[in-house]
């Protein structure tokens, strides 16, 4: 589904990312984990096409779309969503417009047919309810007011609705409490199938206890220095970073 | 040593007063001697100190002495007829139309009968033009009172020259609920001066639309003033929309004085002309007022719009609110100066004051001056002034959801607008705004599918 390559990044001349290679198959849910500045939330900046971040090597296919080339609205029709650490407060946009305008523009770019208001509508408030959004969220302005577990609640929704193929989700859980922590693994892993595949960026076991890993790499220094199964992200828990990265180094 | 510097008239200023002396006989109200007095009076002060310069702090983003370069041909009679069809089919015209208002048009600055009227007005509702016969006393009074020395020397020029305008006086208690709108379209290449008075005597209340275009591209210079005298327990809403060519040239002093416990809100809204300055004078006289004076200018091209405000909370009490919002464009230029005056007995006042500006191009410019002067010592005060362009991680975040670039500015830029356009307390006037707004804002993406 998601392979990179070589990837090689730096932002004002500063490398961040130097040299990552990851594939993820289809259906298959990876985790990263790594300590603070290891390039983790950059590098899903990159994928989603921020503009902050200059790409000097490498290559990422997403499935057939050599994603580099595109903008990020086009990788966005192309299948990738990144649920942001941090979602933006946009004053003055409805939630409902902004949902629907992105729902719109996707199909506009694939070539299908946009779904009538009526048939939108019965959309959003099916995948609403099950991540406990109200109507009255829904008609807020996009972000605004909302509390740290409604803003991941809205991305999850997002991602339910747009239906993405490549899922990534930078720190989802952080600023979430237990409860919190639930509902949104619990919406993440209802979309969990055999043509959608999951990269999970997080500091924390906690949020793995919930969104079972096939595989977990661990990254430092701009690059993965160990992949294991689920089994390597318990010991991390225990036994911290520190070993694995004065042994990469 | 001395200095002495002599003022010496450029050909504008020549030419604007050789129209006066020209036109005074038969200028509007002069069978009065004391009106014919104040227009001498006002010419002379104005032959005095010129056009205004960037010398002056008060306008010093906006050198008009040198900008204002085109041959103001005085305009008397409307030379251009203008037709119902044409009148009605007029953008503004046509975003004004759901108010139903009681009309008051002007073309090229002279009131036309023929397009104005309405619903018939209460008792108590006095509306009439300024050059329809003789002039009704109050309307002689608000003009005799003004000090040519202190009221800037626009507000001179306008009233040596003005010609006409909208005289509107509610009497104490009419609670009108028909809006008026008022009109004014330019139709030729001319200029015209040209004078609202407005009285809303105490426990009165009115709604007013504003509305100044141009029909077809022009080379017009307009000055409208406006004098407004609100009394107490009054309730006021008024917007004023600008969309002159452009090519045009509009400048706007303003004069509110306002009486006690009552609300007043005012919006502008400048889409147009080549050069505009909005100049607000607004003078919280009676205790317990509420006012908000509130705007946002929407410019591209070669547009130069100034928007001037100074609140004086002259008594104990009063809220004063300014909101602007700024959207600049291509090689426009933006100027807010924004100033609040607390005087030493005004305690327990709460003014604020914000304008934000966002510059869509690297040659588009904002100046942005606030100011404070506070005497008395318990009042709250707070303004603030942003520049800067679209918020980039909001626009990231729209597009990363596969909404395309040019449409996501779009999606972000109509959010700011309507934002502002929140302080607009009524609703059918706010619709008015947002209409206009949404057209100004379509025309844009639509330059921007041709460039792409």
């Amino acid at each position: 589904m998601l392979r990179i390559n070589n990837l090689h990044a730096e932002i004002g001349k500063k490398p961040i990312l130097k040299g990552i290679n990851l594939e993820i198959a289809a259906g298959e849910v990876h985790a990263i984990m790594g300590p603070n500045g290891s390039g983790k939330s950059t590098l899903a900046n990159i994928l989603a096409g921020h503009s902050a971040y200059t790409v000097t090597n490498g290559e990422v296919m997403l499935s057939e779309a050599n994603l580099l080339d595109l903008e990020p609205d086009e990788r966005a029709a192309a299948g990738m969503f990144l649920a942001f650490q941090y979602p933006v407060e946009i004053p003055g946009v409805a939630t409902m417009t902004f949902l629907k305008e992105a729902l719109a523009a996707q199909a506009r770019a694939r070539g299908e047919i946009e779904l009538t208001t009526p048939e939108f509508m019965r959309a959003v408030r099916d995948k609403a309810v099950d991540l406990g959004i109200t109507d009255e969220m829904l008609k807020r302005a996009l972000n605004v007011g909302f509390s740290g577990g409604e803003k991941k609640r809205n991305e999850i929704l997002q991602m339910a609705l747009l239906k993405p193929k490549m899922c990534i989700l930078d720190e989802t859980d952080s600023g979430l409490d237990i409860d919190a922590l639930k509902v949104v693994a619990d919406g993440v892993n209802a979309l969990r199938e055999s043509q959608r595949s999951f990269l999970v960026i997080t500091h924390y076991q906690r949020l793995l206890d919930h969104i079972v890993p096939d595989v977990v790499h661990v990254m430092a220094g701009g690059r993965i220095i160990c992949s294991g199964d689920k089994k390597l992200a318990r010991e991390l828990e225990k036994n911290g970073y520190s070993d694995l990265v004065t042994n990469a180094a | 040593m001395n200095i002495q510097s002599v003022f010496l008239p450029n050909d504008t200023e020549k030419a604007l007063a050789s129209a006066f002396r020209r036109l005074s006989k038969t200028l509007p109200g002069n069978a009065d001697p004391l009106v014919a007095a104040s227009r001498a009076g006002a010419m002379a002060h104005f032959e005095k100190t010129g056009l205004p310069h960037r010398r002056l702090e008060s306008w010093r983003y906006t050198d008009l002495r040198h900008l204002l370069t085109m041959p103001p041909d005085l305009n008397i009679s409307a030379r251009h007829a203008v037709g119902r069809e044409e009148f009605e089919n007029h953008p503004l015209v046509a975003a004004l139309k759901p108010l139903n208002p009681y009309w008051m048009v002007f073309i090229d600055g002279t009131y036309v009968a023929d397009l104005s009227g309405g619903p018939s007005l209460p008792e108590g509702a006095e509306i009439s033009a300024l050059s329809q016969g003789p002039l009704p006393s109050w309307a002689q009074d608000n003009i005799i009172s003004q000090d040519a020395e202190c009221i800037g020397s626009i507000f001179n020029l306008n009233t040596a020259l003005m010609s006409d305008g909208a005289l509107i006086r509610l009497r104490e208690g009419v609670n009108l609920q028909i809006p008026i709108a008022i009109v004014y379209l330019g139709a030729s290449n001319s200029s015209s001066h040209s004078r609202n008075i407005i009285e809303v005597e105490n426990g009165a209340s009115i709604s007013i639309a504003e509305a100044h275009g141009s029909l077809g591209k022009l080379r017009d210079v307009t000055t409208v003033a406006a004098m407004w005298r609100i009394g107490d327990n009054t309730r006021v809403d008024h917007i004023k929309v600008q969309q002159m060519s452009e090519t045009s040239v509009h400048l706007a002093p303003h004069l509110t004085q306002i009486g006690a416990t009552s609300r007043v809100s005012s919006f502008t809204m400048s889409l147009g002309a080549l050069l505009s300055r909005e100049e607000r004078q607004v003078h919280c006289e009676g205790k317990d007022t509420s006012i908000s004076m509130s705007g946002s200018y929407i410019i591209d091209g070669k547009r130069h719009c100034d928007t001037t405000l100074i609140v004086n909370h002259e008594a104990p009490g009063c809220v004063s609110r300014e909101k602007y919002k700024g959207l600049v464009d291509d090689c426009a230029r933006g100027v807010f100066q924004g100033s609040i005056i607390v005087d030493k007995i005004a305690d327990k006042t709460d003014a604020k004051q914000s304008v934000d500006a966002i510059l869509l191009s690297d040659d588009a410019s904002h100046n942005a001056k606030p100011e404070l002067e506070i005497y008395a010592d318990d009042v709250q005060c707070g303004h603030g002034a942003t520049t800067g362009e679209l918020d980039s991680a909001a626009l990231f975040y729209l597009c990363a959801r596969g909404i395309p670039v040019a449409k996501a500015e779009g999606i972000l830029i109509a959010a700011f607008v309507r934002d502002g356009l929140q302080e607009v307390e009524r609703g059918d006037l706010r619709e008015v705004l947002e209409r206009l707004a949404d057209e100004k804002l379509s025309g844009r993406n639509a330059g921007n599918e041709i460039r792409e």
